[in-house]
């Protein structure tokens, strides 16, 4: 398991559109116009009032979305089915659990107390998410890119990911729903719908611990292949010309000799 | 630089033995050369079935094949020699291509050709090519920058290539000699002769390369510094062609000297009957380059 989520709250949706009250705003109108599916709602755990959304919800972010035939109406099917699922029931409850052990709210402490108590169920709804997604490619032409990263650092709310395919990506914070620690390990999902693409940060659904996770970070950033192919190095130089060159050609009389050509005999 | 290389062709298929100026085509001929970060290394071969594991490790789908694991961390066994180094990249769809430059006498003995009693071994020294644009490669033509050889155009060569001298790297025998099958091409006598001559100032500042260059700045300086006059280059040119002799006799009568002596120890040839035309040679080219070199220096005299 090396993967984003298969599912977000309405807590990271709502970072995503603009944080606080303004991305609660976002999100209910995005709501009202379908874009964004019916989520399962968990109601009020501890102090947090959770909605759960699958992964492939992001789409509903861009607001292209409408301009494709029937997408709303799939997006719903395919939702309502996907939450329906035995898998996602086991999730929901983990998913319930971890958040109650929240402080504060922290998706990355979320998701791991999830993994801690639900991995093989975990792994089942990812599947279906996956495969939902295949079918959205399909039949919609939304595509859904997961790629390995680490966060570099973070400069004016942008954050630098270094991606494994040896890629930098520059990612605003308001996209970011992990820690953005220096050296943490995260999913860029990419999400395209009509050639609009988005990137958002998710934290990593995983299974190992922290130096696993690093080292297969870094054989996945030393096997990826060059974003730009290999280009032959220049051949660097220190000869200077002379800033004058003859009139004429010298040619010399006495040539065809050599010492590097001939072949003594055998001793 | 190519004025006495004439029409060509300029190029051969290759002979059956490998001589100075063949040209190799073959993935593993890198120019590797060494760098700070330099490090002997361990490792070795993993095994396919080995491979698949690390992969599935690694979190890559590695191929189902024998693949070499090398790192500095693992104790290095001194049979193996790996060392970690450095090597020009070329894009993934180009073969590497190199030059041989060691000389045909070392290359005869390394690779056992036409020899007895010997085992192959040892290195070779090869300058890789390279490919640069049409005006870069004129510019080096007109130019002649010792460390970069341009060479003629041919169809069994990529247009506009460079023999690299600057970034020449050793073979071991062994490899050249299983490789024999994969040289392209061979130099002409002439091309080969220029090749000499370029490899000879780039390593030694030494022949006509280079004293044609340092003749043009005694030109240069005779006229006061800058262009060089038409009298002056004359001038210049008579020093020059003093050396083109000297040349001569060191690399074709006493190249002829040395193959006779061969002849006399190692195969029975007269003494007696090769050596006199020999001589002949010598003395007639000496007293020219003593008439050459006298009025050369009665020329500068007169213009000092």
């Amino acid at each position: 398991m090396l993967t984003a989520p298969g599912f977000l709250t309405n807590h990271e949706l709502d970072r995503f559109l603009g944080g606080g009250d303004t991305g609660q705003r976002q999100r209910q109108r995005l709501r009202h116009d379908h874009l964004l599916p019916m989520p399962a709602e968990l109601g009020k755990v501890r102090r947090f009032n959770i909605a759960l959304f699958p992964r492939f919800a992001l789409a509903g972010l861009v607001r292209d979305l409408a301009r494709i035939p029937d997408a709303t109406d799939v997006m719903a099917a395919v939702t309502a089915r996907a939450l329906g699922s035995a898998a996602f029931a086991e999730v929901s409850a983990a998913v319930r659990e971890s958040a109650r052990a929240l402080n504060v709210w922290s998706f990355d402490a979320l998701v791991e107390g999830v993994v801690e108590r639900a991995a093989d169920a975990l792994q089942e709804w990812d599947e279906v998410v996956s495969s939902v997604e295949r079918a959205l490619t399909e039949r919609l032409g939304i595509s859904f890119i997961s790629e390995l990263g680490v966060i570099e650092r973070v400069v004016n709310d942008i954050c630098r990911v270094s991606l494994a395919s040896g890629r930098v990506e520059f990612v605003p914070c308001g996209r970011v729903a992990a820690a953005t620690e220096e050296g943490n390990t995260v999913v860029l999902e990419r999400v395209n719908v009509l050639s609009k693409e988005m990137g958002y940060v998710m934290p990593l659904e995983t299974t190992l611990d922290k130096d696993e996770l690093e080292l297969t970070t870094w054989f996945a950033q030393m096997s990826a292949p060059e974003p730009e192919g290999v280009v032959a190095e220049r051949q660097v130089s220190n000869f200077e010309p002379l800033p004058y060159e003859r009139s004429r050609p010298r040619r010399r009389r006495w040539r065809g000799a050599s010492t590097m050509t001939r072949v003594p005999a055998d001793a | 630089m190519f004025e006495d290389l004439g029409e060509g062709p300029h190029y051969a298929d290759p002979a059956t033995d490998v001589v100075f100026g063949d040209i190799f085509e073959a993935p593993f001929l890198r120019d590797v050369y060494v760098r700070d970060s330099t490090a002997l290394m361990g490792g070795g071969t993993l095994r396919a079935n080995l491979a698949l594991r690390l992969g599935k490790w690694m979190g890559e789908q590695l191929p189902e094949e024998d693949i070499g694991l090398y790192s500095p961390a693992l104790t290095p066994k001194p049979g193996a020699r790996f060392a970690l180094a450095q090597a020009t990249f070329l894009p993934a769809d180009e073969t590497p291509r190199a030059i041989l430059i060691s000389d045909s006498c070392l290359t005869a003995t390394a690779l056992v050709q036409g020899r007895t009693k010997r085992s192959v071994g040892g290195r070779l020294l090869f300058a890789p090519l390279s490919v640069v644009e049409p005006e870069q490669w004129d510019m080096l033509v007109r130019s002649e920058d010792f460390a970069r050889f341009p060479l003629p155009v041919d169809e069994r060569l990529p247009e506009c290539s460079v023999a690299e001298l600057g970034s020449c790297f050793m073979v071991d025998a062994r490899d050249v000699k299983e490789h024999v099958h994969n040289r392209i091409v061979s130099l002409s006598a002439p091309l080969a002769e220029e090749l000499e001559m370029h490899w000879s100032a780039y390593a030694a500042r030494l022949g006509p390369r280079a004293y044609g260059r340092n003749t043009l700045k005694l030109a240069s300086l005779l006229s006061g510094g800058g262009k060089p006059g038409d009298d002056e280059q004359d001038l210049a040119d008579a020093v020059a062609d003093v050396l083109d002799l000297a040349r001569f006799i060191e690399a074709q009568d006493l190249e002829d000297v040395s193959a006779a002596e061969e002849d006399v120890r190692l195969s029975g040839g007269d003494a007696a009957q090769l050596t006199p035309p020999l001589v002949e040679n010598i003395i007639e080219h000496l007293r020219e380059l003593s008439d050459q070199a006298a009025a050369a220096a009665d020329c500068l005299s007169a213009r000092a």
